[in-house]
């Protein structure tokens, strides 16, 4: 069973109103709520800790400017989904647009140190890092839909604005490109 | 024996995102296909190379960046807009202005005349008594003048009511027109002033009052005058009423056509009276 890791937190009563009023305050800890989530998910997408910090500064502006269009708070997570995906998205589109996918730099792992029985743990995370930012973006956005945030088929679906048949597609293809990419860690995980 | 593989459902088999039907179906299947099983094995694999994806900690910069970023992306006052925007609105307001005098000069229709389909309004009917009374030489004039300062001094002071009349007339007038003078109307109701006057000697009766005083005076028109023209059928009076600035007119007279020649009392300019020659009501 996969759970969410990154931006499925539980968002405390009357956040979102607070945020729509402009308090300051309630931004931040609507930042603080999901900071680590948004830049999980563009690091992993991007590869490159520069852009990942672009994506996440977009994705929070964009958040603080609009919210107070949002009209359903209960449709909030899924409009974050959706705010990051594009912003990645438009990363992508821009990265691609000024060096070649091989110049975009990937970074070592700035997540929480680990004891040295985890350091293998580790270096299997940023070669999966790494093989993720050689799949299509849209598989890129449908499996860290799945494995970050632990979305069900239907919520990636509404998120990506596409049939959830397509969710499935995309995910099995992902799988099969990772598997194969990946294949000399087989036994390790 | 074909049987068909379900290798494109095999991700969303391990997600446990089918029907349990689907599900069930696929685990009889599993059972007996080895190349599904590895291909499910597969998925596994990858499924647990995904759930390795780090999670990473955001820079401690970040919010600074974003409060950064929000201060500059703060809406610019309305007046600032328009200060940068100054060109396209000097220029919208160019085309506004010029759009709106193309309509005034070329399109407005200054004077508008209808017949007059609607009950006689009491000032009308007034004016027609007053007018026939004063034919039968029933109608005294408080102030008798033939000088319009004197007249219109005399109405502002006693009424606060205007008559707009030229002090000096043109040349073409000399013969024409005579100033009787002004009489108020005794009755109970809205203050109403009567002048009198001639058009080549034939009697032309004026009722104004204040429009705000009156229930059923023709409304104010915006951009242009609106006179509405009535035959009187008792005597056969021609009845024009309009009104301006405040105030209703009606004018009551036998003057040929539909008695616009009255209107020169006050209307001198060659255009206007150009104008109310060809009044053509329908």
């Amino acid at each position: 069973m996969i759970h969410g890791r990154g931006l499925a937190a539980e968002l405390p009563h009357g956040l979102i109103d607070a945020c729509r009023k402009g308090e300051r305050g309630a931004f931040r800890v609507l930042f603080e709520l999901y900071k680590d989530g948004v830049f999980s998910i563009a690091l992993s997408f991007t590869g490159n800790e520069a852009a990942a910090f672009d994506v996440s500064q977009e994705v929070f502006v964009k958040l603080f400017s609009a919210i107070h269009g949002l009209r359903d708070n209960s449709g909030f997570g899924a409009w974050l989904f959706r705010l990051v995906v594009n912003a990645c998205m438009d990363e992508h589109r821009r990265a691609r647009r000024f060096m070649s996918e091989e110049e975009i730099p990937l970074s070592a792992i700035p997540s929480s140190p680990s004891p040295e029985d985890k350091v293998r743990e580790q270096q299997v995370g940023v070669q999966v890092r790494t093989a993720m930012t050689e799949l299509a973006p849209k598989l890129r956005a449908a499996i860290l839909l799945r494995y970050v945030e632990g979305l069900s088929y239907d919520a990636i679906a509404r998120v990506l604005g596409c049939s959830m048949g397509t969710v499935a597609s995309r995910l099995s293809r992902g799988h099969k490109l990772l598997a194969q990419r990946l294949s000399h860690l087989r036994g390790t995980v | 024996m074909f049987r068909r593989h379900p290798a494109r459902e095999l991700t969303a088999y391990h997600h446990h995102q089918l029907s349990p039907e689907r599900e069930k179906w696929i685990a009889r299947h599993l059972a007996g296909c080895g190349a599904c099983r590895l291909e499910l094995e597969e998925i596994a694999f990858a499924a647990r190379l995904a759930e390795n994806l780090p999670l990473a900690t955001a820079p401690e910069s970040l919010y600074r960046s974003i409060e950064q970023a929000l201060s500059a992306a703060e809406p610019i006052p309305p007046s600032r807009v328009l200060l940068r925007r100054w060109p396209q609105a000097a220029l919208s307001l160019g085309v506004f202005v010029l759009v709106g005098l193309a309509w005034y000069f070329g399109f407005r229709q200054p004077l508008r005349a209808a017949i007059a389909t609607s009950p006689p309004s009491a000032l009308e009917a007034r004016a027609v008594a007053k007018h026939a009374k004063r034919i039968q030489g029933a109608l005294d004039w408080q102030m008798q003048t033939s000088e319009s300062r004197r007249l219109q001094q005399w109405l502002t002071e006693q009424t606060g009511l205007f008559a707009h009349l030229p002090d000096k007339r043109p040349d073409e007038d000399a013969g024409h027109f005579r100033l009787l003078g002004v009489t108020l109307l005794a009755e109970s109701g809205p203050t109403t002033a009567i002048i009198g006057y001639e058009v080549d000697r034939q009697p032309v009766t004026l009722l104004t009052a204040k429009l705000s005083q009156l229930r059923d005076a023709p409304p104010e028109a915006r951009f242009s005058k609106n006179v509405f023209y009535r035959a009187e059928a008792e005597h056969g009076f021609h009845v024009l009423s309009w009104s301006t600035e405040g105030q209703a007119y009606v004018m009551v007279s036998s003057l040929p056509q539909f008695g616009q020649q009255g209107c020169f009392l006050c209307h001198t300019t060659p255009a206007r009276r150009e104008l109310i020659s060809r009044m053509n009501p329908r």
